[in-house]
């Protein structure tokens, strides 16, 4: 191939037979672009624009999800059932597995859930409501529609029953019951071990049909288990709660 | 604007000082336009292939199953397919229509494009190692992101080794202000080598934790096509309309909107994809209102193409860089709006093969088929012979045209359907995905038929003109007669413009 750029070849063409009048017959009819028109954007145009710009508009404002997250509220010592001194803060445990297991990818890590798709655990009814029903959507997992806090949710919850196990999910549980059930009692491993016994053999996730069935609106687990050594499910207010720090 | 002379070549064309010049700077660019052609060309053989057997592997995995041959299952062949096209392919072409376009609007000659060369090497070399990296099982799992770690820096080096080379050209223009296209050129080259280094930057080599890097992955791919393809694509179209038509393009303020309006809003785009996944919904929220923002430009430039031609649309019957860059106008427009369709209802069609179908679309229906316009147009004044034959060109354009809509249409409504099934809660993950089987059946009839078919014909036609056996004649090569009694000044300019 010859070199443009060597000057004894500059006007040789590609092959030595070329026609140099042929050469400059495609130029030759082609034609100048000219300055761009001036016409101006008409009015017309932005009334075009403007349904586009609200769309987009209502796109973010449906999904943004109020921009930041809901922040928990502190931890308040006092809620710690009594016989303090114990070995572990189950709320405190239970905040570090809810994000490390996987709870937060979907209910997000402040419990806000996202808006038409996961459904938020803070003040969700079913946090606050029975701990045996919250045991056991979390053991076999949830299909169908559900309503939470008035919405409508329609998705698919894994079982986590068989990636926990009962001390953990105690755990989890205290933190969702006491972080975002509006102080709800805490749970403790000995009575999701109920749980686990008693449906050590379902394979199929629940449905809100059957949990309603199977667990009456607000039966709860039977208080059995304690922290800190304690047998007794005790009461927030109980006096001279020490908090067992040592689980930080 | 247009003269009423009938002497059209005298007030239209410009002196024989401008027909010199012209003629000056496509020999100038010879050696590069031609090197980028004709390896983009190239890879585009091997990708198309790569995209059949992809294509039949997904629903017949038995197809071409011998043992030696393992290399080419599904997932290897499909990421390979599409690397080669984009890299291989869209790349190469796009910079050869960039460095034809950027010299003759700044009319300067090419000098010395050694640089070129080199770096087009090395870009060649990127990319081949990357393909068999692929076929050999070191490929990597994100979209457009597939070749092997070290095959970046590689095309990171070349790419901007180009892209200086058409920013200097953009420096030393003859005139002060800059036509639209090259607004699209300089600013493509400044926008890949930005997503592309942020992109590995996170990926490889200060790797963000687990989700982050799809969300990286996510947003590169999107960006790519709405901060390269799409300004490569509009500068081939702001230059060929107008240069075909003969008329001014209608309204520099609306190319002002469109420019800015992407400028502003591509790089927002991408995180749409997760929508509803374990990402901020923040994020989620604001890629998908960019992606709809994005049908601004839609407006801006359909408008601008329609006025600019209005009055000449016979001309599309008869020149085919016109009718190939028509189409791919209308790519840009369908791009566009499957991308916003994809973000509205993305918690339906992401992960599903809708998601193939606006690949196909944005880098065949859009870009693809604005690069053919504008080698049809260059390659007869790089190498001095027109275009064989007008039924070639025909038998390349229409089963390109219905391959594309196909194509397109096809793997979206696809896609809404096994987003549907998939979901229905009470039915499995695979019945939904043996919804979309008979899709991909489809889409296997479509690449087969259309895709492969139009493009064997495009090829052989590209590689006759590279060997000169093109017409020798004064008369360009048309898609039919045009009857310059019967439609006057317009059709002979239409004579004129291809």
């Amino acid at each position: 191939m010859s070199d443009p750029s060597t000057p004894t070849l500059r006007n040789i063409d590609y092959s030595e037979s070329m026609n140099v009048g042929r050469v400059h017959e495609s130029v030759k009819r082609e034609k100048d672009i000219r300055e761009p028109g001036n016409e101006p954007v008409s009015l017309g145009v932005y009334l075009l624009l403007t349904p586009l710009l609200l769309l987009a508009g209502g796109f973010f404002g449906l999904y943004h999800d109020g921009g930041q997250a809901p922040k928990a509220p502190d931890f308040d010592a006092s809620l710690i059932p009594a016989g303090g001194g114990g070995e572990v803060d189950p709320v405190a445990e239970g905040k570090k597995l809810f994000g490390s297991v996987g709870c937060a990818a979907c209910h997000q890590p402040a419990g806000q859930g996202q808006a038409g798709i996961y459904p938020p655990l803070v003040d969700s009814e079913w946090v606050k409501g029975s701990d045996k029903r919250m045991a056991m959507i979390i053991h076999g997992g949830l299909v169908g529609p559900i309503t939470v806090k008035g919405n409508l949710y329609n998705n698919n919850m894994p079982a986590q029953g068989p990636l926990l196990t009962p001390k953990k999910m105690a755990y989890i549980m205290s933190f969702i019951r006491h972080t975002w059930g509006g102080g709800a009692s805490l749970v403790t491993p000995e009575q999701t071990q109920l749980v686990y016994d008693e449906f050590k053999d379902r394979t199929a996730p629940w449905t809100v049909d059957e949990l309603e069935k199977t667990v009456p609106e607000g039966e709860m687990l039977p208080k059995v288990g304690g922290y800190g050594g304690d047998d007794e499910q005790a009461a927030p207010d109980s006096a001279g709660a020490a908090a067992p720090a040592d689980a930080q | 604007m247009t003269s009423e002379s009938t002497v059209v070549n005298q007030s239209n064309t410009g002196t024989v000082e401008d027909h010199l010049e012209r003629a000056a700077i496509d020999r100038s660019t010879r050696l590069p336009v031609v090197f980028f052609l004709t390896s983009g060309v190239a890879w585009l053989a091997v990708s198309i292939l790569l995209g059949v057997i992809a294509s039949i592997k997904q629903h017949s995995p038995g197809f071409l199953d011998w043992d030696w041959l393992g290399f080419l299952n599904f997932g290897r062949v499909q990421p390979a397919f599409i690397n080669a096209f984009v890299y291989g392919w869209c790349f190469q072409v796009g910079i050869a229509v960039a460095i034809w376009i950027m010299a003759r609007l700044s009319r300067v000659e090419l000098k010395n494009p050694v640089t070129l060369i080199v770096a087009g090497h090395l870009w060649n070399l990127g990319v081949s190692l990357g393909v068999l990296g692929i076929l050999a099982g070191q490929g990597y799992s994100l979209e457009f992101l597939e070749f092997p770690k070290f095959v970046w820096p590689l095309l990171f080096v070349a790419y901007s080794a180009i892209s200086i080379w058409m920013v200097v050209m953009f420096q030393v223009r003859k005139r002060s202000d800059a036509y639209v296209a090259q607004w699209y050129i300089v600013a493509a080259c400044f926008w890949f080598p930005w997503i592309y280094l942020t992109a590995n930057m996170m990926i490889h080599v200060l790797p963000v934790p687990g989700v982050m890097k799809s969300a990286a992955g996510a947003w590169y791919k999107s960006s790519l096509i709405y901060l390269f393809f799409v300004p490569i694509g509009l500068a081939s179209s702001y230059f060929m309309i107008p240069k075909i038509v003969g008329r001014s393009i209608y309204s520099y303020g609306l190319s002002m909107v469109a420019f800015w309006t992407i400028a502003g809003v591509g790089a927002w785009t991408g995180l749409q994809k997760f929508l509803g996944g374990p990402l901020p919904p923040l994020l989620t929220a604001i890629s998908g209102s960019a992606a709809i923002l994005m049908l601004i430009p839609v407006v801006a430039i359909g408008i601008n193409h329609f006025m600019t031609v209005r009055g000449h649309h016979g001309l599309i019957q008869y020149s085919p860089t016109l009718r190939f860059t028509f189409f791919g106008a209308i790519g840009f427009s369908v791009t566009c709006l499957v991308g916003a369709f994809n973000a509205i209802f993305g918690s339906t069609t992401s992960f599903t093969i809708a998601e193939d179908g606006f690949n196909m679309i944005s880098l065949y229906f859009f870009f693809s088929m604005m690069m053919f316009g504008a080698i049809y147009f260059i390659l007869p004044r790089i190498v001095g012979c027109e275009w064989l034959s007008r039924r070639m060109i025909q038998l390349h354009f229409w089963p390109s045209a219905y391959g594309a809509i196909g194509l397109g249409l096809w793997l979206v409504v696809g896609g809404i359907w096994q987003g549907i099934s998939l979901e229905a809660w009470d039915s499995s993950t695979i019945s939904a995905a043996g919804t979309s089987g008979s899709f991909l059946v489809g889409k296997s009839f479509i690449w087969t038929t259309f895709i492969l078919f139009s493009n064997v014909v495009f090829v052989l036609h590209f590689l006759m003109m590279l060997f000169r056996l093109g017409r020798r004649t004064h008369e360009p090569t048309l898609l039919g007669h045009p009857q310059v009694h019967h439609a006057g000044q317009q059709l002979a300019d239409g004579g004129a413009g291809a």
